[in-house]
């Protein structure tokens, strides 16, 4: 019984080795989401929408990631305002309680009316402000402030915050 | 056990944050560019180096670049962050991670054959996986990888009666219909390849789809067969270029894709291609949430404390005509009641008021957050002028009795001013509504409500929010004593016609913005000069009205700079400097989508609420459009005006039906008659008082 006692302590060792390993190399299968916002076609209705997160989880990188969802939108086929299809986001810098979100210059042809304007964006703030400790989002393209969108409405060289919309 | 979980998270973490800082092996020299062929042409990398059975390709290379634009695919990576992310053209993303090898593909956790890593400044990806996840499929044949596109994803969604299917595709599609009959509609895509399941039954009005791959490896076919049930019909829709849609319903049932027939119900199927049975280094890991919304209820408009305005309650009968002055004191012929008498009854335990009411009407009632409280009685008139109350009452402090609203919508608010949260309830009551106010406090109070009296229906032309109590946001209607802010009694409103000059607008259905928006406030112009106010029009042609002596501040191309502040603010200050009464913004609306339509009325200021709202109610039934409501946005010549301000999206020049009312002389001139009507029954509000400006 002795003689079998060290060999049962090492299989027991080995399986909890194991099976810790597996928990942490599949803890990203096990779903942690993030909520992402998106306006639907009226123009105004925010609805939510959860998205798996990938592995990296510091703030910079998971601000980064939901830019970019927010800014990808829903799959095809739900009914919502989208940036055009080409917005990249270049950068999330986040300084809480702001969070600074550069966008290519391909979200400049969205300054064709108020519906598609201020959805776009207030999809990007919804989602930038669902993350902890984030308030109010500061918008650049192309790495420049602008007062607005060439041709568009919406104020953006200041703060926006949930309350701008 | 949990320490060990905890040091050997730790040991992961330290890998991962390691690993952007060192290339595996087997990367660091480069390899002999491999030889693809992709979409009728090769393919050629700068430096791919074979790595665990797939292709580590820098994010930066142009062979993969070429690839993307190929695929419609866009790629994002930022500095101080670890996510590199890859956004397809059905707007699925494509999430990697540096120093981690699993990555999520549309919401599903995936694992990659090696982690991506960081080499001479660019982030090294597996090329075989981010293929995969956007719907190309490597075959590999002697000296060569052919990466077929595929016909990846077919969405199958019920829409009322009607079945939309969507097939997507990795590259842009060419299709050429084979059979087009109404119940049978046979379709080839060239130049893709298809692992979809050959067949599948739907139910509905589509019996059956079968999906079959023709063609070979470098010139893939895909063929689509649709069987839909007896008496069916079909429509093919236009979309994305990666996308075919087809509306498969019965006859007389509107086969558009971009009009809904219900409410989608999101209770579809959407088929994935099939697992290739090469493909085993990326594999799906576990269930991850489907990033469909479909776990989260829709919210109804942002929480409470961002909500905004009270609602319409619309007159329940037709548009009255005649009325002469919107101060009350006169009868209006045609109006559904009339408010002959108003009584007031003060008492120890609480406080009444008793409106005598001819006639059938509808009312809302809102309770502001600062302890008022008021109701509309909507297509109302009183039959005597307007009533200023200060009971001797332990629980009111003010009662108002006005009539407001415009002509054509006269309504007649009664307004409190309470010493507290007391209760009031709004009930009819013999020959009209009585309001009664009690000491009981409320809570939490409801703060909308409505009713109607004589026998009317509650209709409502607006969602009803919940309101903010914003102190002033009611002002330009009625005030409550020393809150009110100042008037400006200034005679001059000022027309801004959105855009001009370079900056065209929208324009899309061969019509275009800016000129549209011109030609609507030359008509408003012509109305208010007529009714007496002094109008200015922030640009009176085709032009960029901006302010010259502000161009070199503006840019330094010599070009005027529609982002710059000094350019927007040109038009604002044609407003400021003439210390106008009011600034209205006339523009037209766009969505990508054909369904949208109607005029919203966008505001910023808490004193620019009551404009939008008289905007509304005049506009609405004079253009007889869709009320899209009334909305905050932090739009800036609405902010930046010192006055009540404005900006009037007048229609959709997106939706079939809305561009024909752009395109008619009638209806411009129904539009610029409601903008005019507001803005002269909002005006007329105020007394006139002796300007700045008008001196």
């Amino acid at each position: 019984m002795k003689a079998t006692r060290p060999a049962l302590l090492a299989l027991f060792f080995l399986v909890a080795v194991a099976a810790a390993w597996y928990f942490v190399s599949h803890r990203a299968g096990v779903g942690d989401t993030i909520t992402v916002y998106y306006t639907k076609n009226d123009g105004t209705t925010e609805v939510p929408w959860r998205v798996t997160l990938g592995a990296a989880r510091d703030l910079p990188s998971v601000a980064f990631y939901a830019a970019t969802q927010a800014v990808a939108g829903p799959p095809q086929g739900v009914d919502a305002v989208r940036f055009p299809a080409t917005t990249r986001v270049l950068a999330a810098t986040v300084a809480a309680p702001a969070v600074t979100i550069d966008l290519s210059n391909d979200v400049n042809g969205s300054a064709q009316g108020g519906l598609l304007e201020t959805g776009e964006f207030k999809g990007l703030v919804w989602t930038m402000t669902a993350l902890p400790g984030i308030t109010s989002v500061n918008i650049r393209v192309g790495g420049k402030a602008l007062a607005t969108l060439p041709g568009g409405h919406l104020e953006l060289d200041e703060p926006l915050t949930r309350a701008s919309f | 056990m949990n320490h060990l979980r905890a040091r050997l998270s730790s040991l992961v973490l330290s890998v991962a944050l390691v690993a952007p800082l060192a290339a595996p092996g087997g990367a660091q020299t480069p390899a002999p560019p491999a030889a693809f062929w992709f979409a009728g042409a090769p393919l050629t990398f700068e430096r791919a180096a074979p790595m665990d059975g797939d292709l580590a390709v820098g994010m930066r290379d142009s062979g993969l670049q070429r690839f993307l634009n190929r695929v419609g695919a866009t790629i994002a990576y930022g500095a101080q962050q670890r996510y590199v992310i890859v956004t397809a053209s059905d707007r699925h993303t494509v999430a990697f991670v540096v120093g981690d090898p699993r990555y999520t593909s549309g919401g599903s956790a995936m694992r990659a054959s090696f982690a991506p890593f960081v080499q001479n400044g660019d982030v090294e990806l597996p090329f075989i996986a981010l293929a995969r996840a956007l719907y190309v499929e490597p075959i590999d044949i002697p000296g060569q990888t052919i990466l077929e596109p595929q016909l990846g994803v077919m969405d199958v969604r019920p829409d009322g009666r009607r079945t939309i299917v969507t097939l997507h595709a990795a590259t842009p599609i060419s299709a050429h219909t084979i059979v087009d009959q109404n119940e049978r509609l046979q379709v080839v895509f060239d130049g893709v390849g298809t692992t979809l399941l050959p067949a599948r039954k739907i139910g509905g009005p589509i019996n059956e789809i079968d999906v079959f791959a023709t063609g070979n490896a470098r010139t893939p076919t895909a063929t689509v067969t649709f069987a839909g049930a007896p008496g069916t019909v079909h429509q093919i829709a236009t979309g994305s270029a990666y996308e075919y849609t087809v509306v498969f319903g019965p006859p007389g049932v509107s086969l558009d894709p971009h009009l809904s027939a219900a409410a989608p119900s999101y209770a579809h199927s959407t088929e994935l291609p099939q697992a290739a049975p090469a493909a085993a280094a990326a594999q799906p890991q576990a269930n991850a949430p489907h990033p469909y919304p479909t776990d989260i209820p829709a919210v109804g408009g942002p929480p409470s404390s961002y909500a905004t305005a009270p609602a319409y309650v619309a007159p329940s009968g037709a548009a009255p005509a005649g009325l002469e002055s919107p101060a009350g004191g006169q009868t209006v012929p045609g109006a559904a009641a009339v408010v002959t008498g108003v009584t007031f009854a003060p008492a120890d335990d609480g406080f009444s008021v008793h409106l005598a009411i001819n006639g059938a009407a509808t009312y809302s009632w809102h309770r502001l957050l600062d302890d008022r409280w008021y109701l509309d009685l909507a297509n109302a008139t009183l039959s005597d002028a307007g009533r200023d109350e200060r009971p001797d009452s332990a629980l009111v402090d003010s009662v108002r009795v006005r009539q407001i609203g415009t002509p054509d919508a006269p309504v007649v608010r009664i307004a409190f001013t309470l010493k507290g949260d007391h209760r009031v309830e709004a009930a009819p009551s013999g020959d009209g509504l009585t309001i009664a106010v009690s000491a009981a406090a409320e809570d939490a109070p409801t703060r909308i409500g409505t009713g109607s009296v004589g026998g009317a229906t509650v209709a409502q032309t607006t969602p009803p929010p919940v309101q903010t109590g914003e102190p002033s946001v009611l002002e330009g209607t009625w005030k409550f004593g020393g809150s009110a802010l100042p008037v400006n009694g200034s005679r001059i409103i000022v027309l801004d016609p959105g855009h001009g000059g370079g900056d065209v607008g929208t324009a899309h259905n061969g019509l275009i913005e800016k000129l549209i928006t011109l030609d609507i406030a030359r008509r408003v112009r012509a109305l208010l000069a007529a009714q007496g106010w002094t109008v200015k029009m922030t640009r009176d042609s085709d032009i960029d009205p901006y302010n010259p002596a502000l161009l070199p501040a503006m840019q330094t191309d010599g070009l005027p700079n529609a982002s710059d502040r000094a350019y927007l603010q040109t038009r604002c200050n044609v407003a400021n400097d003439a210390n106008a009464r009011l600034f209205v913004s006339i523009h037209v609306n766009y969505s990508p989508s054909a369904a949208p339509s109607g005029t919203t009325f966008y505001y910023t200021k808490p004193q620019d609420v009551a404009l939008a709202q008289t905007l509304e109610r005049a506009v609405i039934p004079a253009a007889a459009t869709v009320d899209d409501g009334v909305v905050h946005a932090n739009y800036y010549v609405t902010k930046h005006t010192t006055m009540p301000a404005v900006l009037i999206e007048t229609a959709f020049i997106s939706n079939p039906g809305d561009a024909a009312k752009l395109a008619d002389p009638a209806w411009l001139a129904a539009m610029a008659r409601g903008i005019a009507g507001g803005i002269d029954a909002y005006a007329r509000t105020r007394p006139v008082q002796t300007s700045r400006a008008d001196q």
